[in-house]
């Protein structure tokens, strides 16, 4: 009787530490790996592509504008057409006309990162619910990214009892449309 | 229970208890291998009512080399207009054109040096006023470390905005982001 109990106290005590003192499980992906290889990222890219080139192509058209009147006013000057005065205001709008090319420019680049940025959220939103569920799946701790979005390694070795959930993420993504 | 048998249970209940401190003792090592904390610099960085002072200054800076440099490319642009002007009406022989056209470009290149040497300067000057503060952090992380007996503690996401922990369980969450125990340990 006395033993059972010592045995059972024994055994308990063996057992316990393994799931108190579990220890952290720790997985790693490539997030940009996973947004590569789905289908509606490619789909947004050519938006993206497409909405640059449509901005692009207003900005080459008010410059090629201001380029014509450059070339007049040099024209109208060399042929003396021109009043001191005429110059002067031709100079005054060429050069407003500059800043405005140059504001525009800056107007430019912010739109395409707005519409960048709107278009990505929601596949960024849904690749980070897919880490999560998979995450949860498999009973992991923490989930750390495998190189920095210019290629920097974050972890330069992964051993064999690492968990590399990359490939489970987009097969999960592929397989839940949500 | 006679001797032999008391003897033989003895000699077994050592041999378990042993046994079991052996179990006992090899998860709880590895599992002090394996605890892993995390902290958001950006977060603390932002608390911190040093910071506030530090950017100031730093946009100060910039604005103070911005005016000089604007003021620097203005100038380049009313002489290249000038010279424009002058070489329309013909005024200017080749010899002549040729020498302008190389001040000018000797010109442009001292304002695109000086430009980058400002960016530098800034750099520099982001450096020197963030190396304290980041050193206080530092120390907190050090002391909160310590005390919940971490072996490391990463950083979340890089000054670039690369995330480093995509994931993390919220046990873990609770347990193992140290952020606002940092703020607490530098009183903020």
């Amino acid at each position: 009787m006395k033993k059972g109990i010592l045995l059972t106290m024994l055994l308990t005590m063996a057992l316990l530490p393994l799931s108190a003192f579990s220890q952290m499980k720790i997985g790693y992906m490539n997030p940009d790996s996973v947004l590569r290889d789905l289908p509606e990222v490619a789909t947004i890219e050519a938006q993206v592509q497409g909405y640059i080139e449509e901005r692009e192509q207003a900005f080459q058209d008010r410059y090629q504008a201001w380029i014509a009147l450059f070339s007049e006013y040099n024209e109208q000057t060399q042929q003396g057409l021109l009043t001191e005065e005429e110059i002067a205001a031709k100079e005054q709008e060429l050069a407003e006309e500059e800043q405005e090319l140059t504001l525009l420019q800056t107007r430019i680049q912010n739109q395409i990162a707005a519409r960048q940025n709107e278009l990505f959220t929601p596949v960024l939103e849904r690749l980070d619910r897919g880490i999560r569920a998979v995450s949860e799946q498999m009973g992991l701790d923490m989930v750390l990214n495998r190189q920095t979005g210019m290629g920097d390694p974050i972890i330069y070795f992964a051993g064999g009892q690492s968990v590399d959930i990359t490939e489970s993420v987009l097969n999960y993504l592929l397989e839940n449309n949500e | 229970m006679n001797t032999l048998q008391m003897n033989t249970f003895r000699i077994f209940s050592t041999l378990l208890i042993a046994l079991s401190c052996v179990i006992l003792s090899v998860p709880q090592l590895q599992a002090q291998d394996m605890k892993i904390g995390y902290v958001d610099p950006r977060v603390v960085l932002e608390k911190m009512p040093e910071m506030k002072a530090v950017q100031q200054r730093l946009q100060n800076f910039a604005e103070r080399k911005q005016s000089e440099l604007s003021a620097k490319e203005q100038e380049l642009q009313q002489e290249f207009l000038a010279y424009q002007e002058r070489s329309a009406t013909g005024m200017m022989d080749e010899e002549a054109m040729a020498r302008e056209e190389e001040r000018l470009g000797q010109m442009d290149l001292e304002l695109r040096q000086q430009q980058a040497l400002a960016q530098q300067e800034l750099d520099q000057q982001r450096v020197q006023l963030m190396s304290p503060l980041l050193e206080q952090i530092q120390g907190a992380i050090n002391s909160v470390a310590e005390a919940k007996g971490l072996s490391y503690v990463l950083n979340t996401t890089t000054s670039a905005g690369d995330v480093i922990i995509l994931y993390v369980s919220e046990e873990m969450e609770q347990e193992y982001n140290i952020t606002d125990a940092v703020m607490m340990e530098l009183g903020i």
